[in-house]
């Protein structure tokens, strides 16, 4: 706005002198033709920091001090008018009671955040949800009419039908096995569990977005995730290992090769696997991969069984922090990550077989370092203490 | 609810290591709610329990198996069997679930695998906070609901303490002043005068003072 204001005063008066005072220029994409513009057009642009804000005094006229760390010294124009560009802010305190609310998640900046950049831009991860405009973060006033386009376009297609079909991929809870301990309602991300009329935990499968964090975080197990249930967990884990040996794995020569598991979820870090593959990059085949919804749906028993079954080490690979598709599954199960790496502590075993990482979907380079470096840390620690001391007997 | 949490590994391993087969016994009840004792915990700790003894090198054979309530002869039944075919009970419920095991298994050594806390609530996930001392005479009728036993650090009735800083603890800056709850709750609710009536001292016969305390219902008696 300050420069298209700057552009047409001097070309109405190519003599007014024009400076823009600014932090940041924003005129990202074709707008930059502008800024070329206006200073092909003689507008000067001086850079201010928040701390040294320029100063108005009205003693002689009006005169604008400030002091830009691209100038060695402090310079001060003397005005006609000032005119004050206003920056857009949000409603911190507003916004988190929404995004409380509605459990939509927040940036750093109090803006609310899209399910994915590219692949969801009007979407929040929770389903029926859209955003657009400056909820979603400052923007000029043809980008917000197509992101309104965009949103209404896709709230039509829930309104416009007639019943909803909900996603095979969802959790029930056994109302025989609930307990009522209301902690599936507390660790939903997506409020799907409720309190039913029997005063069991129930889940309204409309809502699920099927993470599976209630799964892993039920303590009475009365909760199961469609085609990721405890069951098949369980049997892969053993399988793995199955004979003791871990047939299973590649390089059965007479040296110590670290047998490693990874859990990774199914959109980052199993993608960013997938890509690795797709892109050559190499890793060592010491690891074996069970893909998972979430990391959020990983119960603590996993990283435990795998272990006690003769894992080496056990990897576990998310989405990067405040990058997870389920808003917090990740954290959920760093948290359980951090938990057993306690607990090993306390057995005597070395807790760094246990490791998590955050990766994107496009990160395969790091995700094949992260899997060289612990198979290199395992293999320095040696086989597992748990094996050795059941082959002795 | 009763809160409670678990002993830590080589505590348990301790207790436990003379014995060669083990039941790890879980409660449905108060301590699966405050995710101590439940079928999670159970499976949990057995298995941290296999991997300590044979990095030890002891024999040791784990069963889990959860209950719906420890503290009832009924549901204590269901687990008769497995409690016979083992040479121990490692009991993960709360104090009263461990001594009626102990009572009714008369030849069977049982073992607490938690540390019970306190009655409390869930203040936030994975915060549990303790709301009462069971006193066994209730004033919270007199504190707008808010128990100056349990949650003040000197258990005044006539409070608050001089100590107190804004609306924080003297003993525990972290805490707030319950006394400074206290008065905002009858404020709230327009009862104040309350207050203003000075409390003789408690009487503490009916806590602790002479043993195990019991209830007896004349109707319910057979």
């Amino acid at each position: 706005m300050a420069i298209k204001n700057a552009i047409e005063i001097k070309k109405r008066d190519p003599n007014a002198n024009i400076y823009v005072l600014y932090r940041d220029v924003r005129t990202y994409g074709f707008r930059e033709t502008y800024f070329k513009e206006a200073r092909e057009a003689g507008v000067v642009f001086i850079r201010y920091t928040p701390e040294a804000a320029p100063v108005v005094s009205q003693n002689n006229g009006l005169v604008v001090t400030v002091n830009s760390p691209d100038l060695p010294e402090p310079i001060s124009i003397e005005a006609d008018n000032v005119v004050l560009s206003t920056g857009v802010e949000t409603d911190r305190e507003n916004n988190k009671r929404i995004s409380d609310m509605l459990k939509v998640p927040l940036n750093a900046d109090g803006f609310y955040v899209e399910a994915h950049m590219k692949l969801r831009p009007v979407d929040f991860t929770t389903e029926g949800i859209f955003l657009c405009g400056l909820a979603h973060s400052p923007k000029f006033i043809d980008e917000n009419i197509s992101q309104a386009r965009a949103a209404a376009a896709r709230a039509a297609t829930v309104l416009s039908k007639t019943q909803l079909d909900v996603s095979a991929q969802v959790s029930y809870v056994d109302q025989q096995k609930c307990i009522s301990c209301m902690t599936c309602v507390n660790s939903c991300p997506y409020s799907a569990p409720f309190c039913n009329k029997d005063g069991k935990g129930q889940i309204e499968a409309a809502k699920c977005m099927g993470c599976g964090i209630c799964v892993s975080e039920c303590p009475a197990r009365a909760i199961q995730l469609h085609h990721f249930e405890t069951d098949q967990f369980n049997v892969m884990i053993k399988q793995l290992f199955a004979g003791g040996n871990g047939e299973m794995f590649a390089g059965t020569s007479s040296n110590f090769e670290p047998k490693i598991l990874a859990f990774c979820c199914h959109y980052c870090a199993y993608s960013s696997a997938d890509l690795a593959g797709s892109m050559r990059i190499q890793y060592p085949p010491n690891v074996r991969i069970i893909r998972t919804p979430c990391t959020g749906r990983l119960e603590t028993e996993y990283f435990m069984k795998a272990l006690e079954n003769g894992a080496d080490g056990v990897l576990v690979a998310g989405c990067l922090e405040g990058g997870c598709h389920f808003v917090e599954g990740n954290l959920c199960a760093k948290r359980r990550v951090n938990y057993t790496r306690e607990i090993l502590e306390e057995i005597g075993i070395e807790k760094d077989r246990l490791r998590m990482v955050n990766v994107s979907a496009a990160m395969a380079r790091p995700l094949a370092d992260t899997i060289i470096d612990m198979v290199e840390t395992v293999r320095k620690l040696g086989p597992s203490p748990i094996k050795q001391n059941s082959s002795l007997k | 609810m009763i809160v409670a949490q678990r002993k830590n590994i080589p505590d348990l391993l301790a207790i436990i290591k003379s014995h060669k087969k083990l039941l790890v016994l879980g409660c449905g009840t108060c301590v699966t709610v405050c995710l101590a004792g439940g079928q999670r915990e159970v499976s949990i700790i057995a298995s941290a329990l296999r991997m300590s003894a044979k990095l030890k090198g002891l024999p040791l054979e784990v069963e889990e198996l959860t209950i719906e309530r420890q503290c009832d002869n009924v549901f204590l039944e269901q687990a008769a069997d497995a409690i016979k075919r083992n040479d121990a009970v490692l009991s993960l419920g709360c104090g009263a679930g461990v001594q009626a095991i102990a009572e009714r298994y008369t030849d069977k050594p049982v073992y607490a695998g938690l540390d019970t806390a306190f009655i409390g609530i869930l203040e936030e996930r994975g915060v549990w906070t303790e709301k009462c001392a069971a006193c066994g005479a209730c004033v919270l009728h007199e504190y707008g609901g808010i128990c100056p036993v349990t949650r003040c650090a000197k258990h005044m009735l006539n409070g608050p303490c001089s100590g107190s800083r804004e609306d924080r603890c003297e003993v525990n800056p972290e805490r707030q002043c319950a006394w400074q709850l206290i008065y905002k709750r009858l404020k709230d609710i327009g009862q104040l005068d309350r207050l203003k009536k000075i409390k003789p001292p408690k009487n503490w016969n009916r806590s602790q003072s002479g043993g195990y305390r019991s209830i007896i219902r004349e109707d319910h008696r057979v």
